[in-house]
C-alpha cells in the first residue's frame, strides 16, 4: 500500500469515527438511578369470630321436659395464615343466676361429633391449616333440670374459643 | 512527529467535539432519590383488606432535559416464608402514581413511572402488596427496586 493510500485510509477511518460521534445520542449514557429496598414482615395472624358474640336461650316447656335446650350454632369463622388448634373453655365454674348452675350444664360438639360438657380446662375442638373465612360448626346446648333450675335469669360469661399453635 | 502528521487526528477530534457540543445540553444534570419502602409488620386489618398499603412515597428528581423515570425489581420474587415452603410472587408487589388509579404489578423490566419536561420536583407513588390468608405464611419479604431517570 502506497504512502498516499495509507493517508487516505487514515482519513477515512477518522472520518468514520467522527461521524459515529455525531450520530451518537449524547444522552444515552447519562441516566441516573437510585435503589430502594422494599421490605414487609408477615407474622402469624389469626382471626376468629363467633356469630354475634352472644347466645340467648329461652327454654320452653318442651325443652324443660326434654332436659335440654335446642342446640344453637356458635357461628365460628376462622381466618389464619398458620396451622392451628381450636379449643373451647369455660371461664367460670358456675353460672350467675338463681343458683350456681355448673359450667358442665353447657354442652358443645363439633360437626357430627358427640356432645361434651364444657369445663374450665381447654378442650380441643378441631385443628386446621391456613384458611380464609373457614366456617366451623360448633353447637351449644344447655342441660335443664326441672327440679334444680329455678325460674329466673341465668347468664354465663364466657365461653372462650381460642386458636393456638399445634 | 511533525505537526502536519497530527492534522488529521486533531481535525477529527475537533469535529467530534464540535458535533457533541452542538447537541445541547451535552452534560445533562440528573439525579433521583428514593427512600426505602418499608411496609413494616402487617396484621389482621391488612389480611382482611387483602393488601398492605403505603401511600405517597416520594421520589425526588432533577433533570435539565426532558426525562422519564422507570422502575424495576432487581429480584425475581419477594423472598421465601420462614419455613422456606412458600415464595411470594414479585407481582404481589404493585405500584401506581398516587394520582392514578390503575395498579401495576412489579416486574424485572423497566416500566415507566412518569415523564415530564426539565426541572426538578417530587412525584409520589403508592405501593400495595397483595395478601392472602392461605398463601402468605409468616416471613420477611423483600426486594431491591431500582428507579432510573433518563432523558427522553
Amino acid at each position: 500500500m502506497s504512502h498516499f493510500s495509507k493517508r487516505i485510509l487514515t482519513i477515512l477511518v477518522f472520518l468514520a469515527i467522527a461521524t459515529g460521534g455525531l450520530l451518537l445520542h449524547p444522552y444515552a449514557v447519562w441516566a441516573a438511578n437510585d435503589q430502594s429496598a422494599f421490605s414487609m414482615s408477615v407474622p402469624s395472624v389469626s382471626s376468629i369470630t363467633a356469630g354475634s358474640g352472644t347466645m340467648f336461650f329461652t327454654p320452653v316447656l318442651s325443652e324443660l321436659l326434654a332436659g335440654e335446650t335446642t342446640p344453637q350454632d356458635l357461628g365460628l369463622t376462622v381466618s389464619t395464615n398458620v396451622d392451628w388448634v381450636l379449643t373451647i373453655t369455660g371461664s367460670q365454674a358456675t353460672w350467675t343466676g338463681p343458683w350456681s348452675k355448673p359450667v358442665g350444664d353447657i354442652y358443645w360438639k363439633y360437626g357430627a361429633g358427640d356432645y361434651a360438657a364444657l369445663t374450665t380446662s381447654p378442650a380441643e375442638v378441631t385443628t386446621g391449616g391456613p384458611v380464609e373465612e373457614g366456617d366451623y360448626p360448633v353447637s351449644i346446648k344447655i342441660a335443664l333440670d326441672l327440679v334444680t333450675d329455678e325460674p329466673g335469669e341465668y347468664s354465663y360469661t364466657y365461653i372462650v374459643i381460642e386458636l393456638t399453635a399445634p | 512527529m511533525k505537526m502536519h502528521h497530527l492534522r488529521i487526528p486533531l481535525l477529527t477530534c475537533c469535529f467530534l467535539i464540535a458535533g457533541l457540543l452542538t447537541r445541547t445540553p451535552v452534560f445533562a444534570v440528573e439525579s433521583i432519590a428514593v427512600n426505602d419502602i418499608v411496609l413494616g409488620i402487617v396484621g389482621e386489618t391488612e389480611f382482611e383488606a387483602g393488601y398492605a398499603l403505603l401511600q405517597n412515597h416520594p421520589i425526588s428528581w432533577e433533570d435539565d432535559v426532558d426525562w422519564s423515570i422507570t422502575v424495576r425489581s432487581l429480584d425475581a420474587d419477594l423472598g421465601m416464608s420462614d419455613g422456606g415452603l412458600y415464595t411470594k410472587l414479585l407481582s404481589d408487589l404493585q405500584w401506581k402514581l398516587s394520582t392514578e388509579s390503575v395498579w401495576i404489578p412489579m416486574t424485572q423490566s423497566d416500566t415507566e413511572v412518569d415523564s415530564d419536561v426539565a426541572g426538578s420536583g417530587v412525584i409520589y407513588i403508592d405501593i400495595k402488596v397483595l395478601l392472602d390468608w392461605v398463601q402468605d405464611a409468616p416471613g420477611s419479604y423483600q426486594a431491591d427496586l431500582e428507579f432510573t431517570i433518563a432523558p427522553v
